[in-house]
C-alpha cells in the first residue's frame, strides 16, 4: 500500500483485514518509499525474506514522488522483475482525468475510491485478476 | 440611312470639284443633312471648337495642312465624332498612316461614289459608338480603382510594378523617386521574405492561381505595416499581363487581434489554474471526509451503552453525510464543466424512476407521497444514465423538502415529445414559490429560495449543468402554495 495519509492507511488495514483481503500488508508513504522497497526485494529479497507483492494499492496524490511519477518509473525498471504483479489505483482524486488516464494504463487493474470499505474490497474479489485468489 | 435627326458634316475641302462632289453623294445618302464647308484647316479647327459635327471628312493635301501634328489637332477636337480622310493617290502612304493616329477610314477620291461614303460613315459612327463604351468603361473602371481605399498594383513575373493606384501607393509609401519600379523585396519583413517570395512564384507559375497573404510590409519613415493582399495571376489574360495585387492595411486588425490573442491566452491560463485549485482543494478536502465517512461505517453505535455519547457519536454520523454530500455537489459541478466524454445510452424513464425511488426508499417512506407516472408515448431517451439519476434524485429530493404541510405530497412525472426533441415534466403539490422573485435566478449557484436548513441552494445548478451538457434545457413553472412544474427538454441525441 502506498498512502501518505496514517488514517487512510488505518482504515484501509481494518477493511482489509476484516474482509479477510490479504494475508499481509507492507505500507510505504510515498513513491520513493516503494521504489526503495522494490530495489530492496530485487537486490535482498530473499535473504531478508521480503515478500513479493502481489497487488500494489496505490495512491495518487503524493508528496515527494506521487502515483503517476511512480507509475512511470515502475513500468521502465521494476515491472519486468514484477510479472505477476496488479496494480490498483485508489485514491481520492476528482479530477476526471485521473480516472480517464487509469482506464487507458495497461498496468492498472482498477480505480477505487480510497479509503476501502467493506463493499469496495468485497468487489475488488470479483476483478478476473483478484478472483483466483479467493477461489 | 434612315436618320430623322439633322445630320451634321464638316467638310474641310479645298478643291471645289470634290466638295460638290461629296456634296452630292451626302444629299443622296441623308434625308437631313447640314454641311459646313471649310476651305481651310485652320477654318476647321475654329469650327470645330465651336460646335459639334457627326463626322469630319478631311481631304489631307490642305493649303495649310502640314501632316500628322494637324491631324493631330482635328482629332483632338473632334472629340466624339469619327474623322474620315479623303485622299488624292499621291498622299494614300500618309492616309494609310493617319489610322494609327485615329482617323476612321480613309478613301482615295477617285473610288469613292455614294455608297462607299454612306458605308465608310456608318461603319465609322458604329466603330466610335463601341470606342466610346470601351472608353467609358475604362474611366469608370479606372476611377473605382482609383478611389479604393483597397490598394491596386499590377506586377510582372519578374517582379517589376506596372501600374499602381494611388491608394496602393499611399499604403506601401511608394515613392516614385526612390523606386527604381521594382516592388522591394527588402522592405518585406525578414519572418515574412520567404513566404512572400515563395507565394508568389507558386502563383506566376499557374495561370488563374490566386492566393491570399497577410505580411509585414516596411514603410519608408515609420516602421512595419500589416498588409493584407491577394495575388492573382492575370500574366496569361492578354489585356492585363501581369500579377494584379489587391492590398489592404490590417495594422489596426492585427495589434487588435494580437492584443485578444494574448488576453484568451491569460484567461485561459487563469481558469486553467482555478479549476486545477479546484480540483486540489476538492481533493485535499474529500480525504479527511471519506476516512470520516469510513470511520462513521465502521464504527457500531450499537455497542456504545452511555446513551449521551450514543447521540453524540449519532449526530457526528449524519454530520459527516452532509458534509460529504455538500463537498459530492461541488465536485459534481465542477466535474461536469470538465467532462467531455458522456456515455450516451437508451434509458427508459420507468425504470430509472424506479430504481431512483428504491434508492430514495428511505426519504420518500418518511413522508405519506403519492407518486404517478406517464411514460407511453415518450418512454425513453438518450442521454448519460448517471445525469438522468442525479437529475431524478435533485428534483424527488426538492419535493419532498418543499412539501406542503397541509397535504400529502403528490408528484407526477410525465413525458411526452416535441418535435424531435423529449420533454420530461415533474409536476408536485408543494409550497411553491414565487415566479416574480424567482425567474431568472433559480438555476443560478448558491440560490435559496426557501428558509430551511437542508437547502444548500446547489440542486437545481447541478440539474442545469446536467441537462445542458448535453444540449437540453429546463424550465420551471410555480405557483405559491399550488406547487411546482419542472419541464426538462432532452435533445434527440444519436447513439
Amino acid at each position: 500500500m502506498i498512502e501518505d495519509d496514517s488514517i487512510t492507511q488505518m482504515l484501509n488495514k481494518m477493511v482489509m483485514k476484516h474482509t479477510q483481503f490479504c494475508d499481509s500488508v507492507e505500507v510505504v508513504s510515498n513513491g520513493d518509499m516503494a521504489i526503495e522497497y522494490l530495489e530492496n526485494f530485487i537486490l535482498n529479497g530473499i535473504k531478508n525474506s521480503l515478500k513479493k507483492p502481489d497487488l500494489i494499492l496505490l495512491d495518487l496524490n503524493m508528496p515527494v514522488m506521487d502515483g503517476w511519477e511512480f507509475l512511470e518509473m515502475y513500468k521502465q525498471k521494476y515491472a519486468s522483475h514484477f510479472p505477476d504483479t496488479k496494480i490498483l489505483i485508489l485514491s481520492s482524486t476528482v479530477n476526471p482525468k485521473d480516472e480517464e488516464r487509469a482506464s487507458q494504463d495497461p498496468f492498472i487493474i482498477g480505480f477505487e475510491n480510497k479509503p476501502l470499505s467493506y463493499n469496495s474490497t468485497n468487489g475488488l474479489k470479483e476483478l478476473s485478476f483478484l478472483a483466483p485468489f479467493f477461489n | 440611312m434612315q436618320l430623322v435627326k439633322r445630320f451634321n458634316v464638316l467638310l474641310i475641302e479645298d478643291n471645289e470639284g470634290d466638295f460638290i462632289l461629296v456634296e452630292d453623294y451626302l444629299t443622296a445618302i441623308f434625308d437631313s443633312v447640314e454641311i459646313t464647308h471649310c476651305w481651310l484647316l485652320e477654318e476647321a479647327l475654329v469650327s470645330l471648337k465651336k460646335n459639334e459635327y457627326d463626322v469630319v471628312l478631311l481631304d489631307l493635301s490642305l493649303p495649310d495642312s502640314n501632316g500628322k501634328s494637324s491631324i493631330l489637332e482635328i482629332l483632338e477636337l473632334a472629340k466624339e465624332a469619327p474623322v474620315i480622310v479623303l485622299t488624292g493617290r499621291a498622299d494614300k502612304q500618309l492616309a494609310i498612316d493617319t489610322l494609327q493616329l485615329g482617323v476612321e477610314d480613309y478613301l482615295v477620291k477617285d473610288e469613292v461614289n455614294a455608297t462607299v461614303l454612306q458605308k465608310s460613315i456608318s461603319y465609322g459612327i458604329e466603330r466610335n459608338k463601341f470606342r466610346l463604351i470601351i472608353s467609358n468603361n475604362e474611366k469608370r473602371f479606372r476611377s473605382i480603382i482609383a478611389n479604393s481605399t483597397d490598394g491596386f498594383a499590377l506586377i510582372g513575373a519578374n517582379g517589376n510594378i506596372q501600374e499602381i493606384s494611388s491608394f496602393g501607393k499611399e499604403i506601401i509609401g511608394f515613392n516614385l523617386v526612390e523606386n527604381d519600379g521594382f516592388f522591394r523585396v527588402e522592405f518585406l519583413h525578414p519572418d515574412h521574405r520567404a513566404l512572400v517570395i515563395s507565394t508568389f512564384l507558386e502563383v506566376i507559375k499557374k495561370p488563374g492561381k490566386i492566393k491570399l497573404l497577410e505580411f509585414k510590409y516596411k514603410i519608408p519613415n515609420e516602421g512595419y505595416r500589416w498588409l493584407e493582399s491577394t495575388f492573382y495571376n492575370l500574366l496569361e489574360d492578354s489585356a492585363v499581363r501581369a500579377v494584379v495585387l489587391n492590398y489592404r492595411d490590417i495594422t489596426k486588425r492585427k495589434t487588435e487581434e494580437e492584443e485578444r490573442n494574448i488576453l484568451i491566452e491569460e484567461l485561459l491560463q487563469t481558469n486553467a489554474d482555478l479549476k486545477q485549485f479546484g480540483y486540489i482543494t476538492s481533493h485535499n478536502l474529500r480525504a479527511p471526509v471519506t476516512n470520516l465517512l469510513s470511520i462513521v461505517d465502521l464504527l457500531e453505535s450499537d455497542k456504545i451503552s452511555d446513551l449521551k455519547t450514543k447521540a453524540l457519536v449519532d449526530a457526528f454520523k449524519s454530520a459527516s453525510f452532509q458534509l460529504n454530500d455538500t463537498l459530492n455537489d461541488l465536485i459534481n459541478v465542477l466535474v461536469i464543466r470538465e467532462k467531455k466524454y458522456l456515455a450516451l445510452h437508451k434509458i427508459s424513464f420507468q425504470e430509472t424512476v424506479e430504481k431512483n425511488m428504491h434508492n430514495l426508499k428511505e426519504l420518500l417512506n418518511t413522508a405519506s407521497i403519492s407518486i404517478s407516472t406517464e411514460f407511453s408515448t415518450a418512454p425513453s431517451i438518450v442521454f448519460d444514465p448517471s445525469y438522468l439519476e442525479s437529475i431524478l434524485i435533485n428534483l424527488f429530493t426538492n419535493s419532498i423538502k418543499f412539501a406542503s404541510p397541509d397535504r400529502k405530497l403528490q408528484i407526477n412525472i410525465t413525458s411526452h415529445k416535441l418535435g424531435e426533441d423529449t420533454v420530461l415534466e415533474f409536476a408536485d403539490n408543494g409550497l411553491g414559490m414565487n415566479m416574480k422573485n424567482v425567474k431568472d435566478r433559480i438555476f443560478g449557484l448558491y440560490q435559496r429560495f426557501h428558509e430551511r436548513p437542508d437547502s444548500k441552494g446547489i440542486g437545481l445548478y447541478l440539474i442545469q449543468s446536467q441537462v445542458t451538457a448535453l444540449g437540453g434545457k429546463i424550465t420551471v413553472d410555480s405557483e405559491v402554495d399550488k406547487g411546482t412544474t419542472f419541464s426538462i427538454t432532452f435533445k434527440n441525441h444519436k447513439i
